[in-house]
């Protein structure tokens, strides 16, 4: 006998199978394929870049080259500061907790 | 004589050419070796910006040979991914979140919970496939790639392709107790 206050338990739904495995696969391409508004604008953005030829013939030249190949005097200075920097923490003394370089 | 303007209008035309032709399966091959469409997203526009960067040399080779310029890209890039711990977390996350960024059809709510119940098991099921048989399903499926383009992005026969395909196929099939079709198409 049923207890009239209780209450009904819902059942819970049990996902169809699929019936065979193109129909599975066909889900699945479905959720990962890009939309194509996002094809588009990803399109628009690239073009947006410049292009090797495009950049050497009109861009100033950033980065490690200049358009003939000669590195830029700010990369010499970087580089000269950069082994500035790691000479001098080369020579520098290690610190050792609880000793001190003594003569 | 050609002017400057024309030389950027024929670059735009030949890049989106190659775009459109080449996107699918270079999305799904990177798709499948990832296994997170976010960080294939991704991955898909760096390939085609060095596309666009080398434009002039990718649009001199033939067909064949710029397929797999491209196809080099893509894997070198896929190298380059998993070396970096951000991706790898990426990836061992995988398809699991596929869901929250997938577009719920307008349906019932229990339709809709039911919709997402099986995408989630379909996407563990081609999660738990070896690597090389989840990139050829996804270049086969996602893509819409033939055998034989497949195997020519990945240097592989297309008889092997489709080897490959049936056995993705029926792996899937026993994951998601689907029973096995007699005679299923195993490839174009």
């Amino acid at each position: 006998m049923t207890d009239p206050t209780e209450r009904p338990q819902r059942e819970t739904p049990i996902p169809p199978a699929f019936e065979n495995v193109e129909q599975a696969l066909e889900m699945w391409a479905q959720a990962v394929r890009l939309p194509a508004a996002e094809l588009d604008a990803m399109q628009h953005r690239i073009m947006a870049e410049p292009r090797a030829s495009t950049a050497r013939a009109t861009a100033a030249p950033r980065g490690d080259a200049t358009p003939s190949g000669a590195l830029p005097a700010t990369w010499w200075r970087d580089l000269a500061r950069h082994v500035t920097d790691v000479i001098v923490q080369v020579n520098r003394p290690p610190v050792v907790p609880g000793f001190t370089w003594s003569t | 004589m050609p002017t400057p303007a024309d030389g950027a209008a024929t670059a735009e035309s030949v890049f989106s050419e190659i775009f459109r032709t080449h996107q699918p399966g270079v999305y799904a091959y990177l798709l499948g070796r990832l296994g997170d469409p976010e960080a294939a997203r991704d991955l898909l526009q760096d390939v085609f910006l060095r596309v666009w960067r080398n434009l002039d040399e990718v649009r001199s080779l033939p067909t064949h040979r710029r397929h797999a310029w491209i196809f080099t890209v893509a894997r070198n890039l896929v190298t380059d991914a998993y070396r970096s711990r951000a991706t790898r977390r990426a990836t061992t996350q995988a398809l699991a979140s596929l869901v929250t960024h997938t577009a719920p059809p307008p349906d019932e709510p229990h339709t809709r919970a039911e919709s997402a119940e099986l995408l989630n098991a379909v996407t563990r099921a081609v999660r738990s496939l070896p690597e090389e048989l989840r990139v050829i399903l996804a270049m086969h499926v996602v893509g819409e790639l033939t055998s034989a383009q497949i195997g020519e992005a990945l240097g592989q026969p297309a008889g092997t392709i489709r080897y490959k395909l049936a056995r993705a196929r029926q792996a899937l099939a026993a994951q998601l107790a689907i029973p096995p079709e007699p005679g299923m198409e195993v490839g174009r």
